[in-house]
């Protein structure tokens, strides 16, 4: 699943240079892959997914992601996120 | 003519007897039911209340990301009257038990809600029964109290697992009186018996909840007839024609069940045993 991010190449003359263009990342949300714009952060995908933090944990990578860093973790390459909350149950 | 009123009984204390003591806590009433399968949750907050328990279920599973309609279960659950008890439903190895398991605490500690460190620990062996696992749920059982959960414990009704299962640290076992969903009652009370035997020889207080199987109000008379401390229910209240008057029932049948507990029923005999008197009987008999 792991991905390089897709770089755009432009060439100026004879010489090859890498420049960023908008940098996309590939993270798996809650079981479907997705591109997503180098660093966005935990809080902002939440948000922009209509989740309400305050009834949500989130798993990255198969660990709990502390409540603390969900507006600091910038989402890597090949992340894993799966974001829970709670639904009736017996 | 007056009639003696010296109460022979101390009803204080058979009401005082409605608490579960169960991981450290007490619970106002001795029935857990699950939210889950109800038409409405509107319907479900209704029959929550009207079966007047105290603790609840909840299950763990993915948001549903930009799709939601706007309603949460927990909009309908008064987290200042119910103690949320997450499950791990849904999982059949011990890692993925222990991964939802810790989710559902994190959710609980961002509500402050006291279940925070419960697990209703299920890991399944087949989708078709809803069996347990024995090998993985004693896995997870053992991983979970490692980790600082109190763990109540799903299991089938073999009394061997269910002492397996206390002394790898359960708060509570959990024997299934039939398949989840499948409203078969209590299909071995022997073994129930044999359970409640064995976790409580030397430990009286330990609490045994009959979960699962249940399927009327006369199942969890049953269970606590039998002597169980709990009964768990789900299907039985949400599946009925009216969930609200069955939960209604439940309670009812729950403390007729203990009462009937307490207060030691007659053995069963082969013959009949005459209730009104044989001396003074002025009639005669054909042999």
């Amino acid at each position: 699943m792991k991905r390089i991010a897709r770089r755009h190449l432009v060439y100026l003359g004879h010489r090859p240079f890498l420049i960023s263009v908008g940098v996309m990342l590939t993270i798996a949300f809650n079981g479907k892959e997705e591109q997503v714009d180098e660093s966005v952060t935990v809080l902002q995908l939440l948000e922009r997914s209509g989740v309400e933090p305050r009834f949500c944990a989130v798993e990255l990578n198969l660990e709990i992601l502390p409540r603390a860093h969900y507006a600091t973790y910038r989402m890597r390459d090949g992340d894993r996120i799966e974001v829970v909350t709670l639904v009736g149950g017996g | 003519m007056s009639v003696p009123q010296e109460s022979q009984t101390d009803s204080a204390a058979i009401h005082d007897d409605s608490m579960l003591r169960v991981a450290g806590k007490t619970l106002a009433s001795r029935v857990i039911v699950g939210t889950g399968k109800y038409d409405t949750l509107g319907l479900m907050r209704d029959s929550l209340a009207a079966s007047e328990s105290s603790c609840v279920t909840v299950a763990v599973r993915r948001e549903k990301l930009y799709d939601r309609e706007g309603k949460n279960l927990l909009d309908y659950i008064d987290l200042d009257r119910y103690i949320l008890l997450p499950n791990t439903a849904g999982c059949y190895n011990a890692i993925d038990a222990v991964r939802i398991a810790r989710l559902g605490r994190e959710i609980l500690r961002a509500l402050e809600n006291p279940g925070a460190d419960w697990v209703k620990l299920e890991v399944l062996g087949d989708t078709k029964t809803l069996l347990p696992d024995p090998v993985a749920t004693l896995e997870a059982c053992k991983r979970l109290v490692d980790d600082g959960f109190q763990v109540l414990c799903y299991t089938s009704d073999c009394p061997i697992m269910a002492v397996r299962l206390k002394d790898a640290g359960a708060a509570s076992v959990m024997p299934a009186g039939s398949p989840i969903g499948s409203g078969q009652g209590i299909l071995n009370p022997n073994n129930l018996k044999i359970i409640l035997e064995y976790l409580k020889s030397g430990d009286p207080d330990y609490p045994v909840i009959v979960d699962a199987g249940v399927g009327t109000a006369s199942d969890v008379a049953q269970a606590f007839e039998l002597g169980a401390d709990g009964v768990l229910l789900n299907t039985a209240i949400a599946h009925a024609r009216n969930p609200v008057l069955m939960a209604q029932a439940v309670k009812h049948a729950a403390l007729a069940g203990r009462q009937a507990y307490l207060a030691g029923r007659i053995p069963k005999r082969l013959y009949a045993t005459a209730s009104s008197p044989e001396e003074g009987l002025i009639t005669s008999r054909p042999w």
